[in-house]
């Protein structure tokens, strides 16, 4: 434990036991550590982040740097203002979600998404799938609503049965009866409102 | 999946378990409070009820781990939705993903990708949603449900798609699917309503439980001193005798001069008439969707109409709030459901005692005295907010046992107690008692209950603030 006030950063012990440093005002975006911060008299040197290794951690911290630097992230107090409102008011939080299916994900989310790969490949899915669980454990929400719709707009992409299985390499366990008879079910569903 | 938990109990008595269930078609008041024969028999909770599998075969998660051991067994939930991608997140995330996310095009595109997103497809509460969204946007539109297969997702369908005409629909198995969330729907919206009645004896001939006190017409003074001063729950009977809707309530009468009413079903309006074509589908929901309107009174002839068939009970006359003028709380309720239907645990707000008449069918109340949490309820500090089991059969069928536990070391006064109110009678719940409901029926000849409630300021009788 330190009682210097000019600390300006820590670690973080990752789930494959390895100490990541991380800017204090970078961390303080995940309402988890900022909480446990709280309930401490004095930063530690250290903290367990059990549910996140640490190629992941340092992606998340990859995100927070540069959305911290755009200044696009959402202070504490803001987010507890969204909180509570939506406590009080379901259609504040369908507007919300409503405001994250319309957006748009800036060319730096989706090369952050993408993760090295060639770009015909939309995004790195189980990359995207390790950040969500990460910012899910960490309470980063702005992290977990880019990747769950980054993983809906692959969805939206692909029109039949056939092409969502290859786009996400799901195992057909259905006869093909059994598949035209769930297609002619929901046939309707071609509609134009 | 779920046991009773009573190891320390002698293995069931084979009389008393058939005499918990018999009683179950009596009237409530009838039985004896407390009799020798209960305190020399040691008392169980009933056995859990067999149920009917999940129409795709869906079982719990807990018996995912003997399912593996099993030979032949895939695992059906990870392969089909993606060991990369959505089989790392839990149910209750994919769900929320498909529900904001997704719109009913992309998910009607995973219907056939895998038996896993088929599942989840299925789940008629996400239609259910989709459907009462779209009637809120769309308030004038006419409501039409699918009365041949009573599915949502057909309603939607028809919603969506004017000549869309919905037909039977044979489940494909999902086999080896294992998700508490899409079979908890199943196991509530089929777990017989006799289940909880028995229980609630059962808890009964154990203490835990006391039954509704019955009165017969007492006089003002009676009814004053006896139960509204100090804030004794009671059901009143003799007191509708009056009452032309106990009468003329009959379903065809009703339809024929009151069936255009538009009549609030939580966050839509819809007529009578289209709501009794709902009720005809014999809706197989987990919490059926029921109305609760008190704007009836002011919807033309047919709405005073319907006013004009009951008076408020002599004992609630002394209206205090009348003093508001038009910004009075709201004073006087339709509620009609079918089975099952009902509240979750709430106490009346602006601190009033409610009176709650059955017209038709029955009703289960439940009710924890002001000052005893029932298990399961968590409300917020100001206790504006309450969360709660998703539906009051979930609450029934989790939580209701746990009150056991919840009374140990509270004085028999401050137990909660129970009683089902038949036609012609009064439930009154003074301020601060947290009740729940299930709208419940004798299956062989009702279809489904309707009951008026009022609140009333209590004027005299004393309180305990919090």
């Amino acid at each position: 434990m330190t009682t210097d006030p000019n600390k300006k950063t820590i670690k973080l012990r990752t789930s494959d036991d390895k100490l990541v440093t991380a800017d204090l005002a970078l961390v303080s975006y995940s309402s988890l550590i900022r909480n446990i911060l709280g309930d401490c008299s004095d930063i530690p040197d250290e903290l367990p982040v059990a549910n996140v290794t640490a190629s992941v951690l340092e992606k998340v911290l990859e995100y927070l740097e540069h959305h911290h630097k755009l200044g696009d992230l959402p202070t504490p107090e803001q987010e507890e203002a969204v909180l509570r409102e939506e406590e009080l008011d379901d259609g504040a939080q369908y507007a919300r979600i409503e405001r994250l299916r319309q957006s748009v994900l800036s060319d730096w989310d989706c090369s952050f998404l993408l993760n090295g790969m060639p770009s015909d490949q939309g995004i790195d899915q189980h990359h995207t799938v390790d950040l969500m669980l990460a910012a899910n454990f960490l309470d980063i929400r702005p992290l977990l609503a880019l990747g769950t719709k980054a993983m809906a707009a692959e969805m939206d992409k692909c029109k039949t049965a056939a092409e969502v299985r290859s786009k996400f390499g799901l195992k057909k366990d259905l006869t093909d009866e059994q598949e035209a008879e769930i297609m002619k079910e929901f046939a309707w569903a071609d509609y134009r409102p | 999946m779920t046991t009773t938990t009573n190891d320390a109990m002698p293995p069931p008595k084979a009389a008393a378990a058939k005499r918990a269930l018999s009683e179950t078609q009596e009237n409530a008041s009838e039985r004896p409070e407390q009799s020798k024969r209960a305190r020399l028999r040691r008392p169980h909770l009933p056995p859990p009820p067999s149920i009917a599998p999940h129409p795709l075969g869906i079982r719990p998660l807990g018996n995912l781990p003997f399912a593996k051991q099993e030979p032949g067994f895939v695992d059906t939930r990870a392969s089909g939705l993606g060991t990369r991608t959505f089989a790392r997140l839990d149910d209750e995330f994919v769900l929320a993903f498909v529900v904001n996310y997704l719109d009913p095009r992309s998910l009607c595109a995973l219907a056939g990708t895998s038996r896993a997103w088929m599942a989840f497809w299925e789940y008629d509460e996400i239609w259910k949603g989709w459907v009462l969204e779209h009637w809120r946007d769309q308030p004038t539109k006419p409501k039409r449900f699918a009365a041949s297969t009573g599915l949502w997702r057909h309603t939607y369908a028809m919603a969506v798609r004017p000549t869309y005409h919905p037909k039977p629909w044979t489940p494909v198995h999902a086999h080896h699917m294992h998700s508490d969330l899409l079979y908890q729907a199943h196991l509530n919206a089929v777990t017989p309503l006799a289940h909880a009645v028995a229980t609630l004896d059962a808890l009964t001939d154990m203490g835990v439980f006391r039954r509704l006190d019955t009165v017969d017409r007492p006089t003002a003074d009676q009814f004053r001193a006896r139960y509204e001063e100090p804030s004794v729950p009671v059901v009143l009977r003799g007191c509708m005798t009056t009452w032309s809707a106990l009468r003329d309530w009959e379903w065809t009468k009703l339809e024929a001069a009151a069936g255009q009413v538009p009549l609030r079903a939580e966050a839509i309006d819809m007529t009578l008439s289209e709501y009794l074509a709902y009720l005809r589908t014999a809706p197989p929901d987990e919490a059926p969707v029921y109305l609760f309107d008190k704007d009836y009174p002011r919807q033309g002839e047919a709405g005073a109409k319907l006013a004009a068939a009951f008076a408020v009970p002599e004992y609630f006359t002394a209206d205090l709030f009348s003093v508001l003028g038009p910004t009075r709380p709201d004073f006087s309720w339709l509620i009609i459901g079918p089975e099952r239907s009902g509240s979750s645990h709430h106490k009346d707000p602006n601190l009033t005692a409610a009176w709650n008449a059955v017209v038709r069918g029955k009703k289960l109340w439940v009710m924890y005295p002001p000052d005893l949490v029932p298990p399961g309820v968590y409300p917020s500090d100001d206790g504006a907010e309450v969360t709660t089991p998703n539906s009051v059969s979930e609450w029934f069928r989790t939580w209701l046992p746990l009150t056991r536990q919840l009374v140990k070391g509270v004085p028999r006064e401050g137990r909660p107690l129970w009683g089902i109110c038949g036609e012609g009678e009064i439930m009154f719940v003074p301020h601060g008692y947290a009740s729940t409901f299930f709208l419940y029926i004798d299956v062989n000849t009702e279809t489904l209950v309707v009951c008026l409630d009022g609140g009333t300021p209590s004027s005299t009788s004393s309180h305990r603030s919090r």
